[in-house]
């Protein structure tokens, strides 16, 4: 055995001046510019077969190879994976200084193209070239995490329902997997990148705050104009909209905003540091906060900071499903009560719950609802 | 006949601008005989069965309700109504948000995570739209 390791750590150092010659010759690009030349190449979708993709990944629809087969990647396909494999960091170029404006318009294509990649997979695993298919479920998992750079709730809601899209794919098949393919597939996940955290993501919600904050050093008619090419030309014929733009302008008399911008900043900074903790601490906690944001006197407390308590859940439900997702990789068929009794959700910290459906199918849940009247529940299958 | 009093008005207003156009070109001097059968060609394509005043204003107004209606049609944000001027609640103090800004998902979001990600998925539908060769033949 000892030669071999010996040999194999050889062979690797002598192939590492190569790769490193090769990187500096083509250095890794941002992951954000290929991920738009691919939505540039990529089909274009219909409505009808946008769905019908959103429904293969999902695994609400089965697979229609022809249908996949039409789509027809080609060269759309190297580029995704290309992005998705990229080392560099992500940088999508928001242009924070618009604030509540800042255009965010990747996120959807991210969301279409994640939908493409687990189709794939979904396609290629009813092939039966697992390999190939866990190659393109890495790319969904690394699509969430580009996804979730950009520092906004937004992004964070986003890269959770990319991940949770990529968990569930893999769920539905694992039990049909060997060890091996499952230990692999285990070590593959615990070597990407972790996810951004909400409370990295609720950090850069400030921007809506700075915006205001710029806003306040204008003229009045410079002002005026800004808030009036924000709410657009025909809020003027939305009563409410009336209502609220004149509510923000009387923020910006006398000494109103500088204890308005205060308010905001102090409740912003006190979320955040709850969200740095655990879902038992952190949700309480929350709960507490959000019933004083909804009572505060501060329109930029009532009105401009947003809610997180859902995506506090978002964040126990990912977790949860990650888990309960190393779970089955780790034990496959011989899945049963007592060997799961160690694995907690990310909530209370509850044993995982396993399941028996009618059809003899085997799921994990969560033992409580968070949100309530929602189960975090993972459908296992071949 | 009241009628043929103001088609005579409508014409007799026409005649005097172009009379008025004419008089400012002073090159050349006022040609009358190119002037009538300008006016006749015009009243050529007016239509010969159309003989009231106001039925080249009513052409006029007709183009501009066709355009508006084409130009309101082909607006991308009309196909987006969610994203634009809905208020619900006090988190959605600036209600008109562009399309696929901060505020538009964070509107959406504040509502259920549903009503986020189906408005990404229509969004994702309407941008770059399909102008390069590469979409010229859609999907069967």
């Amino acid at each position: 055995m000892k030669p071999k390791l010996i040999l194999f750590a050889l062979a690797t150092a002598s192939l590492l001046p190569a790769l490193r010659a090769e990187e500096s010759k083509y250095p890794p690009i941002n992951p954000a510019l290929l991920y738009w030349q691919a939505a540039a190449i990529s089909p274009k979708l219909t409505d009808e077969q946008a769905g019908e993709l959103r429904d293969t990944a999902s695994g609400k629809k089965p697979i229609d190879p022809a249908k996949m087969e039409a789509l027809k990647l080609g060269a759309a396909g190297r580029i995704l994976r290309k992005a998705a494999e990229s080392t560099a960091p992500c940088d999508w170029g928001l242009m924070r200084e618009d604030g509540p404006g800042m255009l965010m318009p990747h996120l959807s294509k991210l969301r279409e193209m994640a939908n493409i990649a687990t189709a794939q997979a979904e396609v290629l695993l009813a092939q039966g070239k697992t390999g190939e298919g866990l190659d393109w479920l890495l790319v969904t998992h690394r699509i969430a995490r580009h996804s979730g750079t950009g520092e906004t709730l937004i992004s964070y809601l986003v890269q959770a329902s990319i991940e949770d899209l990529a968990v569930r794919a893999a769920a539905r098949h694992c039990l049909g997997w060997d060890e091996a393919t499952r230990r692999g597939y285990a070590d593959r996940l615990k070597a990407l990148p972790p996810l951004h955290s909400l409370q990295e993501n609720y950090r850069g919600e400030k921007i809506f705050a700075d915006w205001f904050e710029g806003l306040s050093k204008f003229d009045g008619p410079v002002r005026e104009e800004k808030l009036k090419e924000f709410f657009g030309a025909d809020s003027g014929n939305n009563e409410e909209a009336a209502r609220l733009k004149a509510q923000l302008q009387t923020l910006f008399t006398g000494d109103t905003f500088d204890k308005e911008i205060a308010a905001n900043r102090a409740m912003t900074a006190r979320i955040e540091a709850t969200l740095g903790k655990p879902w038992k601490e952190a949700s309480p906690e929350l709960r507490s906060l959000t019933e004083e944001v909804a009572h505060s006197g501060f329109v930029m407390v009532k009105s401009v900071v947003p809610a997180v308590s859902s995506c506090l859940d978002r964040a126990g439900a990912i977790a949860t499903l990650r888990t309960m997702l190393d779970v089955a990789l780790q034990l496959g068929p011989g899945l049963d009560p007592s060997s799961i009794a160690n694995y907690a959700d990310s909530f209370e910290g509850h044993p995982l719950q396993l399941k028996k459906g009618e059809d003899g199918a085997l799921s994990l849940s969560a033992l409580t609802q968070h949100p309530k009247g929602k189960t975090t529940e993972l459908k296992l299958g071949k | 006949m009241k009628t043929t009093d103001s088609n005579d008005d409508g014409h007799r207003d026409m005649r005097a601008a172009l009379q008025r156009d004419a008089c400012r070109v002073k090159d050349e001097p006022f040609d009358a005989r190119l002037h009538y059968a300008t006016m006749h060609r015009i009243r050529a394509f007016a239509g010969a069965g159309q003989p009231r005043i106001g039925s080249w204003r009513w052409a006029m107004a007709a183009a501009c309700a066709v355009a508006l209606v084409l130009a309101l049609l082909a607006a991308p944000w009309r196909s987006q109504p969610s994203s634009r001027g809905i208020v619900r609640n006090e988190k959605h103090i600036l209600p008109v948000a562009q399309p696929s800004s901060a505020w538009a998902y964070q509107s959406a979001a504040n509502e259920s995570d549903e009503k986020l990600l189906a408005m990404l998925d229509r969004d994702a539908l309407l941008l770059l739209p399909p102008t390069a060769s590469t979409f010229s033949t859609p999907l069967p």
